[in-house]
């Protein structure tokens, strides 16, 4: 009896204590954790020219023993940065519905690598044996970091994108209904439908502008190159796209709220 | 050693001490009571919901379909996404990639 009574409260403890873990890690969580992660780099960049402005002056044994050991603290807490910035917008991407699951897969699957390829660098860096090595590790980095830039601005371009298709997906669905409604009332014959149609058809060519600049977004993030010197100019480029895209959802809202005004007042 | 108290200095001593303590007892009443009356009126206050001007078109002439049930609930989920517009974030500023110094290299000097 107390045996089954000690199993009860052992499960119990489990089912409690993975569910609540399982709550916890959001992208609230997560986007914590890379604030926290940045604060440490700053630190040790801190420590790490301080290090490296003593390694240079003096040339000692022990300056470049400290030189090592605060490089390497230094590449391990830059990996820690970029692998929690790359699951906070992981998460960021998996709170939003808008694209498709096999889209956000395919973007999951990118990330997790390079989330590998920065746990697997931080390993090297824990074995690196001299300073030469973590320059040499340093380096290695400073190129991975060219492919993580680009993901990422595709990534946040998909954040973006997913919020505008759920949007245009829930004033799509509006403008169904109403075109249903003013079937019926058309049939009915007791009130004119043509200016609240012509609203509704407005509204239409608005959520088709929006998509086309979606499009127009998408179509810049997908083209930055790895080699890309200046990523974040397209990137703003494709963010100012998607801002005149919701400007058009911004429009088409206000004429359905126009063909809701038609349909409320008598001819 | 024993000191001797007169019965009127007791007398005296007393009744002014125990004036003072009814004095205060009677201002602490008082002051608490108000200040239960100001919490309540404050509390009366908070609970006081301050009427949110909604956007309510009149209508002068209404339609048939003015108070028809399936456009009033178009009508507030048309509302419920203009909001989400008006909140949408397209930026996420905080969300850019880190700035990294990514030039890690020792120049020994001379």
């Amino acid at each position: 009896m107390k045996k089954l009574l000690i199993f009860f409260i052992t499960i119990l403890f489990f089912f409690i204590s993975s569910s609540a873990y399982a709550q916890e890690f959001n992208f609230k969580k997560a986007y914590e954790d890379y604030l926290f992660n940045f604060n440490k780099y700053r630190e040790s960049h801190g420590e790490y020219v301080t290090a490296k402005e003593a390694y240079s002056s003096y040339k000692t044994l022990t300056s470049k023993n400290t030189a090592k050991e605060k490089t390497a603290k230094l590449l391990l807490n830059e990996d820690e940065v970029i692998r929690t910035y790359l699951t906070a917008i992981r998460l960021k991407l998996s709170e939003t519905t808008g694209i498709s699951n096999y889209e956000q897969n395919v973007i999951y699957l990118k990330l997790d690598k390079e989330v590998t390829l920065y746990l697997t660098h931080q390993d090297s860096v824990n074995v690196a044996g001299d300073l030469e090595d973590l320059v040499k590790l340093a380096q290695e980095n400073k190129e991975n970091y060219k492919a993580t830039e680009t993901l990422s601005y595709q990534t946040l371009g998909s954040i973006f994108a997913s919020k505008e298709i759920n949007l245009r997906n829930k004033l799509n669905g509006q403008i169904t209904l109403l075109k249903d409604k003013l079937g019926e009332i058309r049939q009915k014959g007791n009130k004119q439908t043509a200016k609240a149609e012509r609203w509704l058809l407005e509204a239409e060519n608005r959520l088709l502008k929006s998509q086309e600049k979606e499009f127009e977004a998408q179509q810049i993030l997908s083209q930055i190159k790895t080699t890309d010197r200046y990523k974040n100019k397209d990137y703003n480029e494709a963010q100012y796209l998607f801002e005149q895209s919701h400007q058009y959802l911004k429009e088409a809202s206000s004429q359905l709220q126009e063909v809701i005004r038609e349909i409320k007042t008598a001819d | 050693m024993k000191i001797k108290i007169s019965k009127k200095i007791l007398i005296l001593f007393s009744s002014i001490f125990g004036t003072t303590l009814i004095a205060l007892l009677i201002v602490a009443i008082i002051f608490g009571f108000k200040q239960t009356k100001v919490d309540l009126l404050e509390k009366k206050i908070e609970e006081v919901v301050t009427p949110t001007p909604e956007e309510v078109q009149e209508i002068s002439n209404p339609s048939p379909y003015a108070n028809d049930l399936i456009i009033l609930k178009i009508e507030q989920d048309i509302k419920k996404i203009n909001k989400e517009l008006q909140e949408t974030d397209l930026k996420e500023a905080s969300l850019n990639p880190p700035l990294l110094d990514m030039n890690i290299e020792f120049e020994v000097k001379d």
